[in-house]
């Protein structure tokens, strides 16, 4: 598939993993993640599924650090992750995260938005500019870089949302419901154009997807229900897998 | 996109708000520096009109609550001029009178012959040749639009200007300086002097001042001394008068700190998801304080600077126009004005801190979830 990426803690492939994971509300009444076991390696595309509410978003909040579990652990990099702060480092430095709701900040422009991440560079202003340009002009959106979010249509804005998750080379992209918001047509250029970030970039994708078509594509399918991990389900990025 | 650029942005979302809240911010900065400017304007005018007739010490009645509602037995001049260390000292009665045209202006009687009538800085005319004749200060003679030969009226009594006098102080320049006599007879204090000028050798040391003040305060029990810089401090008029113009401003202060936390607040709620966004991308708790903080510092400086424009524009007025002009030395020093700015500047970081720690309190999971 992919040439394994290098490894950052010898002797463990696992970007993440998650043991015994649990994120419970009001008080315990409502388990939206429930004890959950997952392992995900370097390099792989991996796609979690489930009907509505089973806890897909919880779990890749908990992943990507917005959110800490009611109790287990996850490690990122073999490294147990306990804190926000440390979470905010990490997320800075090697997490790009995209929403079904685009989440641009509206009184930026295009270009500014993708400039977001790269305050914690240390990267000079012009610097931040000329990649943020860089970035949309790869996405295919260099011509609405001074245009605001208000200005822009669903396609344009989670182009713009993805160059923003790209532009510190992430080695991990959390996306949930990327398509969630769009029509087929810009659906599929809108994975079509994470694949190809994917090869490009050498990175790790975990994707949310409701779409039975876009689960079908990478290396491991998810499926959650009830809060658990209900089926987790090897598939070929080459040959595509059926349930 | 610089980081400065965000909190602009910010700004720029809710323009009204944001012109009402720096007008806020603005009166508060106008009313500390019209209000203290007055207050130090009117110590000046009388520190500086003492030092334009080079007074050294102040001797007055003691316990009178203010310098100006004493009396002193003129006998005493004489007296104290006989001190070793004492060049000169002269009598002064000093009474606020009305004019006929309703001006308030002050009338300043000296013993003819004394050392004080050499202070004057004539312009025009000379000075008086018996009491029927008095002196001008500038801006009372323009004013009045007197000129040397001219009659005035001082509390119904006629007087001859026999000449017209510029000097530094603004207090001098709206007085009627008078022979010692007639201004007794008028004011019914016969004998009488409100304070005697000491002034002593040139070249006498601050030391030397203090030193004879102590010594002279011991030898007269009746009778206060101060140094000319003291007198000023000491004055309880002047005092309460600076007191209330530093609450009064300390209130406004306190005022639109609190409109400027009613801001930030409204504007970090309102916000919520935003800053989960932020959160979402990276940035650290600390930066998204620093945001929010830098939000309320621009927000008053901007309202602090226009507040030190009209604050200033304002003193002009009220002591240019206004009764006060004879009572007022302007004098706003550059240090006073920077020191109004930076209390608007602290008054934008305390308005805004706890905005700031509500901002970054909830996870930007739930935040995310905000409309
Ligand atoms: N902050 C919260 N407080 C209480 N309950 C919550 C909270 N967040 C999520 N839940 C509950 O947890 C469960 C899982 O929610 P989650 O958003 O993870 O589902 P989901 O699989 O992403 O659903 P969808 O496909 O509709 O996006 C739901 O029942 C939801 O109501
Ligand atoms: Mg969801």
């Amino acid at each position: 598939m992919k040439a394994a990426p290098q490894q950052a803690f010898p002797g463990s492939s696992a970007l993440l993993e998650l043991t015994a994971v649990s994120r419970h509300f009001s008080d315990g009444l409502v388990r939206a993640v429930d004890g959950v076991d997952l392992e995900i390696e370097s390099g792989s595309w991996v796609t979690i599924t489930g009907p509505s509410g089973s806890g897909k978003s919880t779990l890749l909040s908990l992943i990507s650090g917005l959110d800490l579990p009611t109790s287990g652990e996850v490690r990122f990099r073999g490294r147990s992750m306990n804190s926000l702060r440390e979470w905010t480092r990490v997320r800075q430095a090697c997490i790009g995260l995209v929403f079904q709701a685009f989440h641009l900040v509206p009184t930026l422009t295009a270009a500014e938005n993708v400039e977001l991440p790269m305050f914690g560079n240390g990267f000079k202003q012009a610097l931040r500019r000329q990649l943020a340009h860089q970035l949309l002009d790869r996405v295919g959106m260099s011509h609405v870089a001074q245009r605001s979010p208000g200005e822009l249509s669903g396609g344009e804005l989670q182009r713009v949302a993805i160059a923003r998750a790209l532009v510190n080379s992430p080695h991990l992209i959390l996306a949930d419901e990327p398509t969630g918001n769009l029509d087929s047509r810009n659906s599929e250029q809108i994975i079509g154009l994470l694949k190809e970030l994917y090869f490009e970039q050498d990175c790790t994708v975990v994707m949310v997807t409701h779409d039975p078509v876009i689960s079908r594509w990478g290396d491991h399918r998810v499926c959650m229900r009830d809060g658990k991990m209900s089926a987790q389900i090897h598939c070929s990025l080459d040959d595509p897998c059926t349930l | 996109m610089y980081f400065v650029s965000v909190p602009i942005k910010n700004l720029a979302r809710r323009p009204t708000r944001t012109m009402l809240t720096g007008l806020g911010v603005a009166v508060a900065v106008a009313s500390l520096i019209m209000l203290v400017g007055l207050a130090r304007g009117l110590e000046d005018a009388w520190s500086q009109s003492l030092m334009d007739r080079g007074v050294h010490i102040l001797v007055s009645q003691k316990g009178a609550v203010e310098v100006l509602a004493g009396v002193v037995d003129e006998a005493m001049a004489p007296r104290l001029a006989l001190t070793p260390g004492v060049a000169k000292a002269a009598g002064e009665l000093v009474a606020l009178t009305a004019l006929s045209n309703g001006a308030t202006i002050l009338a300043s009687g000296w013993e003819p012959g004394s050392y004080l009538w050499d202070s004057l800085n004539l312009v025009e005319g000379r000075l008086p040749a018996d009491d029927r004749e008095v002196v001008l200060g500038e801006s009372l003679a323009a004013s009045t639009g007197s000129k040397p030969g001219d009659t005035l009226e001082v509390m119904g009594q006629n007087f001859k200007v026999a000449g017209i006098s510029r000097n530094q102080s603004a207090l001098s320049q709206g007085t009627v300086f008078t022979p010692l006599r007639p201004l007794q007879q008028l004011v019914g204090k016969k004998g009488m002097v409100t304070f005697i000028n000491l002034q002593l050798p040139a070249g006498t040391d601050q030391e030397r001042v203090a030193a004879l003040t102590e010594q002279l305060s011991a030898a007269y029990p009746s009778l206060k001394l101060l140094p000319t810089n003291e007198v000023t401090r000491q004055n309880r008029i002047l005092g309460i008068f600076r007191s209330m113009a530093w609450g009064t401003s300390l209130l406004a202060i306190i005022i639109s700190t609190v409109f400027v936390l009613n801001t930030m607040v409204m504007s970090v709620s309102e916000r919520t998801k935003e800053i989960g966004i932020l959160t979402a991308v990276g940035w650290s708790p600390t930066r998204i304080i620093a945001m929010v903080l830098l939000e309320g510092i621009l927000l008053c400086l901007g309202g602090g600077l226009v507040g030190v424009a009209l604050g200033v524009a304002g003193l002009d007025v009220l002591t240019s126009y206004s009764e006060l002009k004879t009572f007022i030395q302007p004098r706003l020093t550059g240090g006073f004005l920077l020191m109004a700015a930076v209390s608007a500047v602290l008054l934008g970081a305390l308005g805004s801190l706890y905005p700031a720690s509500r901002a970054v309190r909830l996870r930007a999971a739930q935040a995310l979830k905000r409309e």
